[in-house]
């Protein structure tokens, strides 16, 4: 099969299972939804490792064209695919989490009457994310963009009977709307200086875009920044970065699986995975690079510290992934696009694998999601333990675990990188170690070990979870687990995505790895031992420890002492409460100050009632000409013969 | 300009002052047999004009295809009908002075582009001369050769026009009888008569022989 | 020499024996049902069709001495009009079935019909122009009328034929002066005379009398009068079909009289062309805004649409030529989507003549409710449907020729269609349904899956090439790149 083949199997099989799995749900039932669909993200699965295995052998970029969208003045719009080794990685890794995903919804969602319209929409969103990955211009991975803040939207509202998941929905919307308008300008600003919006043409065009002031002025921003700024706000909208980060705890209120395909693996690296694919044009502007860079380690940081005091399990992992997503984010601002990018491949599998731990202990509790109420949940689900303390320590980033591979290198690259920022970036995300340890043992803690503290009904019935649940978790702990030592020289070393990213124009904050051949994983983790992050690690275990295992008192006292402090992180930072209370209150005022006086006054009274009534009042007066006489139509028909050609003769 | 060419204007001024008289005779004769008997004098009138136009098969045609059937067939419809002409006609003394006006207009019109020096033209397309040709053949290298297809259409054009007539017009209303042609074809003597025997038997006298 | 004529008209032909194989059904199988005349029909017209998208069809040329033109044009309209009767005769069954109105005659004479703008589209000669359009005229006469019991329908095909009879004799009237000018029915020889003799008087008559009579065929302002009384009138199965069918012929008259025959006067229809087009925009659109019966009011959003057409023709030009005749075979689809649902309504035992018939019907009938609303957005222009770009192309072109108050006029008419168009959706989803339990529920029969599937595919289709709309502008672009004469 030729490789275009395969890129449109890898598209339509997915799209054609959630069509048929939607639409037709009446006709394929419950288990003919789940079957058709899991076949078609197999088999989307398959196709996408044979085109990672065509891209190893031969690591140009493969370009395709579908077909032609439109042709709009001499702009071609095409739908095609980019293939090279970023994308088919990005591929296998999101037909792979959606597959464990899949399977794993059999289990979770089995008493849910919207059974097959869920995996309708699971399978949509997978065509959705694999559009955005395989596009080859901006336009086309702005469909998918767009397309997985659709799905997104529709499975955070799943229980629309909630009013608080579809308030979640529309915030997740709205918060997506603001950066989807940067997103559309960032195109704008491209297309209006390159002409097309193909990557090929952009890449082609980053270095004089570089050079190019922006509105054809002397001097200030350039072309390239003022995208590479729009495209990133649209990024961190997406990727839940600062301040647009609030819509991803909300977001859980949709059913767990969703949160560990969308709101982990897949839909929130989108934003990431852009920045990563538009690298040569981001290199091109050392500004755009430094905001990215702080932005992401501020978000690392600040976001793992609410993690610390939110007692939902899938809140705190919703937090632990907006850290997460901020050291990619940092990473990638560094100019070490391919440790952001590693970072990104392991996080999907240990934070998907978290996601549907914490389902799976949901599951088991009844749908009680407050830690407080758990504990001493290990000797119940001992599959779910194991799995879930991997993902732990992945997360973590303890040595030997694939996070650690991954997390390191970003840390390492941000302390080398020459782009303005890198040293207060580098003291956050080190700071951000320690709060991540912090608050995943909390967690674990809480929910594994001390003493149970649920009521005696859901205890009496605490079992293990079913097979199609804990398949996907032992699925997902492996790569947690070996990930990291099999990708690690390869995608850092330098061999793997070569000739994919831009480089900076000095100093490749990579070049530790990729210039020290005898830098083998082993020696990586060897050396772990001697860094500071290490030990701020350890520090954060013991601490979690201390505070929620040996003195279960110590938090609450602390709380009290620090209570300016505590209340700030339970508040979020006011940030929720801005939005609300500014942005919306304000919206809301202009908007109504609009209706009234523009919308009501003008525009309804007068021009569109205006209009209506000058509209009928016409129609009125033309009316009786139609009188249904015969004699009077073929009259008209002469007389209008006799003025056409009177006037032809006269003229 | 000779006496024959003299002569041929002033046959054709006053076949076509007599034309243009019937017609008008046509749209303003009260009684319906009148304006049909004008009606076949005007189609007399254009066969003569074609007869001097050189088209003499044309000219016999009308005058056989259209004097000799269509119009003693309208005839025949007219005499049968009852058609008032005066009450579908009301209104028209209303209209009358709008409608001149236009009708003058028009006519103004169309004389001004007729009156124009060669119709404005610089040069006329060359008239077409029956040459050596017979009419007949002429015309029928015409038709079957040169305009065989828009003749096909013209067929099937006159086909459509059967079949719409037949389609609006015929009824098949209950307790009404038919003539069924097919039936009457298909009938089988033994269905139809039926031997009686009048002396059946059993009765007295002679007995078992039928009639 | 006449075998390559005869393949050359290869698509009339098979219409044409088709048609009589309807006929001979009729008469020979009497005692079979109309539905073999149907089948036949039906798969006359997949043929043809099928055939002529395969390009097997006779090549491009002049053929008949004239009178026959295949060119890329003619093929693109003739596939147009062989899939909107296709549609047509699959989507008016169930209904005439139901009101006991099928015979084998209608669908003869939907097969005249097409056979009439088949031959108009490849008109070469103005004989084969004026006949097409007779042919095509003629059959619809009868085919309104052919409902006996509605007197409504009489009367609309008593008009439409006086008036169809007048328009025909202007016409004639004008072919005699192309005639005296040219000396030859060819559009080939009659476009050079008229290069040859410009601005001469009888050029100038010609031209006149044939906008006049164009303008009724199509239906424009102020010759529009038959057209909302044949919507009204008509059988519903039949208003299916001249709301959609003879479009094409309309254009593609326009195309080879105006366009190929008189493309030298231009400067002279053009301005024609233009007062018919904003008088058609204004009346129509206004006036189909106070009507509450639905066919009344497509049928004055018809002559709406049909200003929208005149609109990109008047600019002359092969640029608003392509335009008008995109426009058109969108309208086509669009009007068949639109009349096939209300037509398979009927089917089901509903009434779909006023706007509270309709009313409700999203929880009757959500599919159909659904086919609808696609057929009515992309009416009104709404853009992810395919009639967005229909108007988008045409006010591109009059933006591009520099007639911008021309084309904001036409925005301005075409949010007053919007209006109506989303009336009638209101209606469908918003209002609550007329009589809750009555007749309607108890007499609803189901709609053959076959009928409704094609819908299905139309209405869609709408939407979906909507989104993808480059395919159908390519072709139409193609087409009009290869003209012949």
């Amino acid at each position: 099969m030729s490789l275009d083949d395969l890129v449109l199997g890898v598209l339509l099989l997915p799209l054609a299972a959630a069509l048929i799995a939607g639409l037709g749900r009446n006709l394929v039932g419950r288990t003919g939804a789940h079957v058709l669909t899991i076949l078609a993200v197999a088999l989307a699965f398959l196709a996408s490792a044979l085109i990672l295995r065509r891209v190893l052998a031969d690591p140009r970029p493969h370009v395709f064209t579908f077909y032609t969208w439109m042709m709009s003045g001499g702009a071609r719009f095409a739908v095609g695919a980019w293939i090279d080794r970023l994308s088919a990685l990005m591929m296998v890794v999101v037909t792979f989490v959606s597959l464990a995903v899949h399977v794993y919804t059999i289990g979770y969602m089995h008493d849910d009457p919207g059974y097959a319209r869920f995996f309708s929409y699971l399978s949509l969103f997978t065509f959705a994310m694999l559009l955005l990955v395989v596009a080859n211009n901006l336009l086309e991975l702005f469909a998918g963009w767009e397309g997985v803040g659709l799905v997104s939207y529709l499975l955070i509202g799943f229980w629309f009977e909630r009013p608080s998941a579809s308030r979640a929905a529309v915030k997740a919307f709205l918060l997506n709307r603001v950066g989807d308008l940067a997103f559309l300008l960032g195109m704008a600003v491209l297309f209006a200086a390159v002409h097309t919006l193909s990557f090929r043409a952009i890449f082609a065009a980053a270095p004089v875009l570089g050079r190019t002031p922006i509105l054809g002025g002397s001097g200030g921003m350039t072309v390239a920044t003022a995208a590479a700024l729009l495209l990133f706000v649209g990024a961190s909208a997406k990727s839940a970065q600062i301040p647009l980060h609030a819509w991803l705890p909300d977001s859980m209120e949709g059913p767990t699986p969703i949160s560990a395909l969308i709101h982990a693996a897949t839909m929130v690296t989108a934003g990431i995975y852009l920045v990563a694919r538009l690298s040569p044009l981001y290199v091109q502007s050392a500004t755009a690079l430094s905001v990215v860079l702080l932005i992401g380690a501020l978000t690392a940081f600040f976001m793992g510290l609410l993690g610390i005091v939110a007692t939902d399990i899938k809140r705190v992992i919703a937090y632990s992934t907006i850290s997460q997503l901020g050291y990619m984010c940092a990473g990638l601002g560094a100019g070490a696009f391919a440790a952001g990018i590693f970072h990104l491949v392991t996080h999907a599998f240990f934070k998907a694998l978290l996601f549907l731990g914490a389902g799976s202990v949901i599951l088991a509790m009844h749908h009680e999601q407050d830690m407080r109420k758990m504990g001493g949940l290990r000797r119940f689900m001992p599959v779910t333990y194991i799995t879930f303390l991997v993902g732990s320590f992945a997360l973590v980033a303890f040595p030997g675990f694939s996070g650690f591979f991954s997390k390191d290198a970003i840390i390492d690259a941000v302390g080398r990188s020459p782009v303005a920022g890198a040293s207060l970036a580098h003291l956050l995300l080190l700071g951000g170690v320690f709060v991540t340890a912090l608050y995943t043992f909390r967690m674990v803690f809480l929910v594994f070990h001390g003493e149970p503290r649920m009521d005696e009904h859901t205890r009496a019935h605490l079992h293990e979870s079913p097979l199609v649940v804990t398949l996907p978790l032992v699925a997902l702990a492996i790569p947690a687990l070996a990930a990291g030592w099999v990708m690690f020289r390869p995608l850092l070393g330098g061999s793997f995505f070569a000739g994919v990213f831009g480089r900076l124009p000095h100093g490749h904050p990579l070049g530790f790895v990729s210039r020290n051949p005898h830098l083998t994983p082993l020696a990586f983790v060897a050396g772990a031992f001697s860094e500071p992050s290490f030990w701020l690690m350890i520090a954060g275990i013991a601490t979690a420890w201390y505070g929620y295992l040996y003195r279960p008192a110590f938090p609450a006292r602390a709380a009290a002492a620090f209570h300016g402090l505590y209340r700030l992180f339970v508040q979020k930072y006011y940030v929720d409460v801005f939005y609300e209370v500014i942005c919306a209150r304000a919206g809301w005022l202009v908007g109504r100050g609009l209706s009234t006086g523009g919308d009501r006054l003008l525009i309804d009274g007068g021009l569109v009632n205006g209009s209506a009534r000058l509209v009928g009042a016409m129609a009125r007066r033309l009316r009786p000409v139609q009188n249904g006489r015969l004699y009077r139509y073929a009259f008209v028909m002469i007389a209008a013969l006799v003025a056409v050609l009177g006037y032809a003769l006269l003229t | 300009m000779t006496a024959a060419h003299l002569l041929v204007e002033g046959v054709f001024g006053f076949f076509a002052t007599v034309l243009v008289i019937s017609a008008l005779g046509v749209v303003v004769a009260r009684n319906p047999v009148h304006a049909a008997l004008f009606l076949i004098l005007s189609f007399f009138n254009a066969a003569v004009l074609w007869v001097l136009l050189g088209a003499e098969f044309l000219g016999i045609v009308l005058v056989l295809v259209y004097v000799g059937a269509v119009m003693v067939l309208l005839l025949f419809v007219v005499m049968m009908l009852d058609i008032d002409l005066v009450v579908i006609r009301r209104g028209f003394v209303r209209h009358a002075p709008l409608a001149a006006v236009v009708a003058l207009l028009l006519a103004f019109e169309i004389g001004y582009v007729f009156w124009a020096r060669h119709l404005g033209l610089v040069s006329l397309a060359p008239p077409l001369r029956p040459g050596t040709l017979p009419n007949t053949r002429a015309l029928g290298l015409r038709l079957y050769r040169d305009d065989l297809y828009p003749f096909e259409i013209a067929g099937f054009l006159l086909l459509v026009g059967v079949v719409a007539a037949i389609v609006l017009t015929l009824t098949h209303r209950e307790g009404v009888r038919r003539q069924d042609p097919s039936a009457q074809v298909r009938v089988e003597p033994a269905r139809r008569i039926r031997l009686v025997d009048p002396f059946p038997k059993g009765t007295p006298g002679k007995g078992g022989e039928g009639g | 020499m006449l075998s390559r004529d005869i393949w050359a008209a290869g698509s009339e032909i098979l219409i044409g024996a088709g048609s009589i194989l309807v006929l001979l059904f009729e008469v020979l199988a009497r005692r079979a049902r109309p539905v073999w005349a149907y089948r036949t029909a039906l798969v006359s017209v997949a043929v043809t069709v099928f055939l002529l998208a395969a390009g097997s069809l006779g090549r491009s040329g002049v053929f008949w001495h004239g009178g026959l033109v295949n060119d890329p044009l003619s093929r693109l309209l003739d596939i147009a009009a062989g899939v909107a009767t296709f549609l047509v005769l699959v989507y008016s069954r169930p209904q005439l079935v139901r009101h006991g109105l099928e015979r084998a005659e209608h669908y003869f004479l939907v097969l005249t019909t097409l056979l009439g703008v088949l031959v108009v589209d490849s008109g070469g000669s103005l004989l084969t122009l004026y006949l097409g359009l007779e042919l095509l005229a003629l059959s619809l006469y009868a085919l309104i009328a052919i409902d006996r019991r509605r007197p409504l329908g009489a009367e609309a095909a008593m008009k439409y034929f006086v008036l169809g009879a007048m328009a025909s004799a202007l016409l004639l009237y004008a072919f005699t002066f192309l005639y005296g000018l040219a000396g030859s029915f060819r559009l080939s020889v009659v476009a050079r005379a008229l290069a040859a003799h410009p601005g001469s008087p009888l050029t100038l008559a010609a031209v006149a009398f044939v906008v006049v009579a164009l303008a009724f065929k199509f239906g424009a302002v102020p010759l529009h009068f038959w057209v909302p009384d044949v919507y009204e009138g008509a059988p519903t199965a039949v208003t299916l079909l001249v709301g959609t069918v003879p479009e094409i012929a309309s254009i593609a008259l326009f195309m080879r009289l105006l366009g190929l025959g008189l493309g030298a006067a231009s400067g002279d229809w053009g301005v024609l062309l233009m007062v018919a087009s904003l008088l058609s925009l204004l009346v129509g659109n206004l006036l189909a805004v106070v009507q509450l019966n639905v066919r009344r009011l497509l049928g004055y959003s018809a002559v709406g649409h049909v200003g929208f057409i005149l609109l990109a023709f008047q600019l002359g030009g092969r640029g608003g030529e392509t335009a008008a005749v995109y426009y058109t075979i969108v309208y086509v689809f669009m009007s068949a989507a639109a009349f096939g649902g209300l037509t398979l309504l009927e089917a089901r035992g509903e009434k779909s003549t006023t706007l509270e018939d309709l009313s409700g019907l999203a929880r009757r009938d959500p599919w159909m409710a659904f086919f609808l609303l696609c057929a009515l957005f992309s009416l009104a222009g709404v853009p992810p449907f395919l009639g967005f770009w229909a108007k988008l192309i045409v006010l591109r072109r009059v933006i591009m020729a520099h007639e911008t108050g021309l084309a904001i006029f036409a925005v301005v008419m075409a949010v007053v269609a919007a209006y109506y168009y989303l009336r009638v959706v209101k209606s469908m989803y918003f209002d609550p349904p007329p009589a809750p339990g009555g007749d309607g529920a108890a007499a609803a029969a189901p709609v053959p899956v076959f009928s409704r599937v094609w819908l299905g595919i139309n209405a869609l289709g709408l939407l979906v090439l909507g989104i993808l709309p480059e395919g159908l502008w390519s072709a139409c672009r193609m087409a009009m790149s290869h003209l012949l004469r």
